[in-house]
């Protein structure tokens, strides 16, 4: 006992010396500076040798790019001596190099929290397509890139707006944008357009549409909400099957005729119930078939009208011809998400409804993969089916009611959605069609890949889909519709009915005024 | 007794062995099957590392070609250098949370002990009531209060500062207390009141007495304080969003983006659970070739 | 000396105090919003406005997933609290001893514990895959059927509860601590009476652990009951709302619906159900845990 007690008494005192030293350390280090400026690369003061390192990322030509960059470093300076008659506010100059008279405001000072998520691989392209070249336009502007991934997003946003500091320039789409207006926690942006010549005609219809409520613009498209669902086609497959690979198919039909031969091939033909976060591959396809959800003031539910049902029991039809259950002919993953390329990289299945982001995702997860790409198929049995496809979100960037620095937020927003650089270059480098018309006219764009027609041809056939701050609501009564026919607990038209009525019901409560 | 005790085997069972004379061939039967289900277990445990760290170590092209091979060719350590040199600071973001982590750490088992032991040795009116509350706390899902705790912490400015994370844990954390308080019931009060026969204030008695009887559990708690602050992600998320103060597993999901980069995220995961691992590694001693210092021992 | 108040009470609030201070600084303060907000229609943008009881009234009467939710939670809860428990257990035990290589099998035993649970629902994610995953191209080299746990409504809560045993490393350290703080004397002394290692187990061991097992028993019932994230980024409640769990139901109420109130509601009823169950638990322990009690 002698000994374990002279013991403790020493290894105790180890014990709280190292913990104090330990505490101390970390307290002292705790208070240092909390401005420990990461080892950021130097700040390009040479503008013209930065810009070769930016497109590494993309795949096509980088020359033009160093010499088109150089110039706005340049072209601000003396431009900015001569400022352009402006009305009210900082003074504005016009820089050409910018594409469509851009009209900046050079001297606006402040700081940009620009919540987003383009994480990853993207944060790259965000310092180099965007925040490189605003900090040269814009010397008085410090922009934070808070990135962070995409799910906890609108989480995180609406704890920061409900708190009353939120971030300045916030990244939303969809239900969140709608619900956000309609709390007039985000700005409308439409004088702000006006002021600064912007025109809606520069966006495609449908781009600018789905960012608005009730008639104004309330955040500006940064990537397309189109061009979300082409259909691709894995060639390899294909031939294995005994199918023409430059054959695709054209229409539900032909997509019929494809399972069998697929199947003897030991494979599966298409798992078509994947379409994306917030739209049931039911909406797609009653779209295809003539059909529609919802009218366009969303006061009717529309899905169970002949199109509607149609296009259900084809799906249904589609899926048992296959494997029977869903569960048997299911790719994988969450439900409520595209097909991602992992998942279609073990080159089982044939076909893959997919978004404009494939080309790259594809290129840089699996590629080993060969594919085509088309548009999605008609119903050749239906003469008012044709190429439709519903968006109802995209990304946009909008401006916090609540927050400080609202200029500067403006000023950041202008630049990356409608300038040459930001607009244009940062999907680019994705080889993603732009909300900005004038954007997908690039050689570029039109030579990183061999489809780009079929993405123009998916661009044009965007149908933009109204949505109501409730949305999320609608948009799981979807999904337990789809559910209910899918996994066959009800027969389709009987799902489509009840689920309508239970929709119908949430409307009615909305525009009535009740929650 | 002490010294037969020292270095056997089963510290518990060695002297009992002695005792009951257990034979050669029953011990190495007892052996196996330990070994074996011991084995499997761990054998399931690492099952889906192997392919974590497979996919850490594959080239983004080869990351999903089926059928899935298990030794990656080439094997490139590049992952690693986009995880941890890219254009987050991962190191920046692993110091900001070593330093939350001591300081948690010792917050809470300074805190924690001295409040079990309240709970523990004390008689006062309203002690199960309030152990009872301490209890509730755990019972509201964290999303729903983490609006107000926001707004709370926005009002006296602690956003973007380690302090919402830090505070806290020097007024106790309920699960920590929970557990210490279930330890010190069982300290025998033999020694308790000897002490206190001793003469030793009630802060004495708790020095001397109940925390280096505590040892096995200080170590759970500092364990589990330091695993929870590495991996606490909806706090960090939400009261943390300044880039330089951003913790290890905020730059973590940045990985995960609006399309994830599976093969970065796994070299980020493993990078970002060597220190706890190691720790554990080292640190496991205490629970077993146990420092208890039993005052009842010989 | 009359003391109006004894020099226990005193010392023992005192050592509460830092929690007592803490509750009221942090906590608390959240918590009464929660019960406020129960009783208000609250889209967290604008201020809340008082409903009185509708909330509760159309959670009880006229919303079939709450009830769906709580019969996907009860699942859970109570197949793998005793599955999770008894892992741990005897893991501990069988654990709690220095042979070669303890350390290492230990360690990666432990080790799922230690990953953040959002990256190992990711990894699961992966590895569940139907076509491309490691689980099922080894079932497939071994001739099992490619099978979809995840759009499965049968077995994507069994999938889960298989998965949430990865951690059981967290109880079976907290049983291991406890396994040390048993006086050896005991083992000795029941040994000496001739005690065969079961009955030196059901005499000794389990009894002297009883204040861990009640802690891990509490501590899991509470976790339990609010299982979040493996269904959160595994599936988003489906297939079918097969893996709909309560705190999932209250979180797409608050952040996806933006209802607040609702959600408060609903927190303030989970909050009830375990605030029983634990305080049953609790009062009846004292029949089964084995404490030097004062």
């Amino acid at each position: 006992m002698d000994e374990t007690q002279r013991s403790i008494p020493r290894s105790r005192r180890d014990v709280l010396r190292t913990g104090l030293l330990l505490s101390v350390t970390a307290l002292a280090a705790a208070c240092a500076p909390s401005t420990p400026a990461p080892a950021k690369p130097a700040e390009p003061a040479k503008p013209a040798e930065s810009k070769p390192a930016a497109p590494a990322a993309a795949a096509p030509a980088t020359a033009p790019k160093p010499a088109e960059a150089a110039k706005p470093a340049e072209a601000a300076k003396p431009a900015a001596a001569a400022p352009a008659a402006k009305t009210g506010g900082p003074t504005g100059t016009v820089i050409k190099e910018l594409g469509r008279d851009y009209l900046a405001y050079p001297d606006v000072k402040g700081t940009i929290q620009f919540s987003n998520c383009w994480a990853a691989s993207r944060v790259q392209l965000v310092e180099d397509t965007w925040i490189k070249p605003f900090q040269q336009i814009y010397p008085g502007i410090k922009v934070e890139n808070d990135v962070g991934n995409c799910p906890p997003l609108l989480e995180k946003q609406t704890t920061q707006v409900a708190a009353g500091a939120p971030p300045n320039v916030m990244m939303i789409r969809g239900g969140g944008l709608a619900f956000f207006a309609d709390q007039k926690k985000i700005d409308a942006l439409d004088d702000l357009m006006a002021r600064d010549k912007i025109e809606k005609s520069w966006y495609y219809e449908t781009e600018l549409k789905t960012r608005m409520h009730q008639g104004k613009v309330y955040g500006l498209p940064n990537v397309t909400g189109g061009a979300n669902f082409m259909l691709f086609y894995n060639t390899k497959l294909m031939e294995k099957a005994g199918l023409d690979p430059n054959k695709p198919p054209k229409t539900w039909q032909d997509v019929d005729a494809m399972v069998e031969p697929v199947k003897k091939a030991g494979l599966l033909t298409w798992d078509p119930f994947k379409a994306n976060a917030s739209q049931t591959a039911h909406e797609i396809f009653t779209y295809q078939n003539g059909g529609r959800y919802w009218d366009d003031e969303v006061k009717k539910i529309l899905w169970n009208e002949p199109a509607g049902v149609e296009a259900g029991e084809w799906l249904l039809q589609l899926v048992k011809a296959q494997g029977d259950k869903y569960e048997n002919v299911n790719i994988g993953g969450v439900r409520k998400d595209t097909i991602q390329p992992q998942e279609w990289a073990a080159e089982k299945y044939v076909l893959n409804m997919n978004g404009s982001w494939t080309f790259f995702l594809m290129k840089t997860t699996a590629p080993h993969v060969q594919y085509g790409a088309t548009t999605m198929p008609t119903n050749a049995k239906n003469p008012a089916s044709k190429l439709a496809t519903p968006a109802d979100v995209g990304w946009a960037f909008s401006i916090a009611t609540d927050a400080k620095d609202k200029e500067a937020a403006w000023e950041w927003i202008k630049f990356t959605t409608t300038s040459k650089m930001g607009a244009c270059k940062f999907v680019e480098a994705q080889n993603r069609p732009s909300p900005v018309i004038d954007c997908n006219d690039s050689p570029e764009l039109k030579g990183g890949t061999p489809y780009w027609g079929v993405v123009e041809a998916d661009l044009k056939a965007n149908v933009a889909v109204p949505v109501l701050p409730i949305h999320p609501k609608i948009a799981d009564l979807m999904y337990e519709m789809e559910d209910a026919f899918l996994y066959e607990r009800m027969p389709v038209k009987e799902a489509l009915d009840k689920y309508a009525a239970d929709a119908q019901k949430l409307l009615d409560d909305h525009h009535a005024g009740k929650r | 007794m002490s010294v037969a005790s020292a270095h056997e085997e089963t510290p518990g069972r060695s002297s009992a062995a002695m005792v009951t004379g257990r034979s050669q061939a029953g011990r190495i039967a007892e052996r196996t099957v330990v070994y074996g289900l011991l084995g499997l277990v761990a054998f399931i445990m690492l099952f889906p590392f192997t392919w974590v760290l497979s996919l850490a170590l594959k080239t983004p092209p080869q990351a999903f070609i089926y059928p899935p091979a298990l030794i990656p060719d080439p094997i490139s350590f590049e992952n690693f250098g986009k995880a941890l040199f890219g254009p987050l600071p991962f190191l920046l973001f692993f110091q900001n949370t070593l330093i939350i982590a001591i300081l948690v750490i010792v917050g809470d088992l300074l805190s924690c002990s001295l409040i079990a032991y309240g709970f523990a040795r004390f008689r006062f009116p309203g002690r199960d009531i309030l152990f009872l509350i301490l209890l509730s706390t755990l019972m509201v899902p964290f999303i729903v209060r983490l609006v107000p705790l926001f707004v709370m912490f926005q009002s006296v400015g602690w956003i973007n500062t380690f302090l919402p994370l830090v505070v806290p844990a020097f007024f106790g954390t309920p699960l920590f207390i929970f557990l210490m308080r279930q330890f010190f019931l069982t300290v025998p009060l033999e020694l308790i009141d000897a002490a206190r026969i001793d003469g030793a204030n009630e802060l004495q008695v708790w020095w001397r007495i109940m925390v280096p009887l505590s040892k096995p559990v200080m170590a759970a708690v500092a364990i589990f304080a330091f695993q929870a602050t590495w991996n606490d992600f909806l706090a960090p998320l939400v009261f943390l969003q300044r880039r330089e103060v951003r913790t290890i597993i905020l730059g973590l999901y940045s990985f995960l983006g609006i399309n994830p980069d599976y093969p970065t995220l796994m070299a980020a995961t493993i990078a970002s659970i060597i220190p706890i691992v190691v720790i554990f590694f080292l640190f496991q001693n205490f629970f077993v070739k146990g420092i208890t210092v039993s005052g009842l021992k010989g | 000396m009359a003391r109006l108040v004894s020099r226990e009470t005193v010392w023992g609030y005192g050592f509460i105090a830092p929690w007592i201070v803490g509750l009221l600084l942090f906590t608390a303060g959240p918590i009464v919003a929660v019960f406020y907000w129960s009783f208000t229609d609250y889209p967290i943008l604008s201020a809340p406005t008082w409903v009185g009881l509708k909330n509760y009234e159309k959670i009880l009467t006229g919303d079939p997933l709450f009830w769906r939710s709580i019969q996907n939670t009860a699942y859970y809860v109570l197949l793998r609290v005793p599955l999770h428990l008894l892992l741990a257990f005897v893991l501990a035990l069988l654990i709690n001893r220095s042979i070669r290589g303890i350390s290492f099998l230990r360690t990666a035993i432990y080790l799922p514990s230690v990953v953040p649970i959002v990256a190992l629902a990711v990894i699961w994610r992966l590895l569940l895959d139907p076509r491309g995953g490691y689980l099922n191209y080894y079932g497939s080299l071994i001739g099992l059927p490619a099978t979809n746990f995840l759009t499965s409504e049968a077995l994507i809560k069994p999938a889960i509860i298989g998965i949430s045993l990865f951690q059981v490393g967290v109880a079976m350290v907290i049983f291991m601590a406890g396994l040390q703080a048993i006086p050896e004397q005991l083992y000795e002394a029941a040994a000496i009476d001739g005690a065969s290692a079961w009955q030196r187990l059901v005499n000794v061991t389990v009894p002297m652990l009883t204040p861990v097992i009640l802690y891990n028993l509490i501590v899991d019932i509470i976790n339990s009951f609010q299982v979040f994230a493996y269904a959160f980024i595994l599936t988003g409640g489906a297939p079918a709302n097969a893996a709909l769990f309560y705190v999932l139901y209250i979180y797409k109420h608050a952040f996806e619906f933006f209802q607040m109130g609702y959600a408060s509601a609903l927190s303030v009823i989970l909050f009830l159900v375990i605030l029983v169950f634990t305080a049953i638990l609790m009062s009846f322990s004292d029949r089964w845990v084995q404490y030097d009690r004062i």
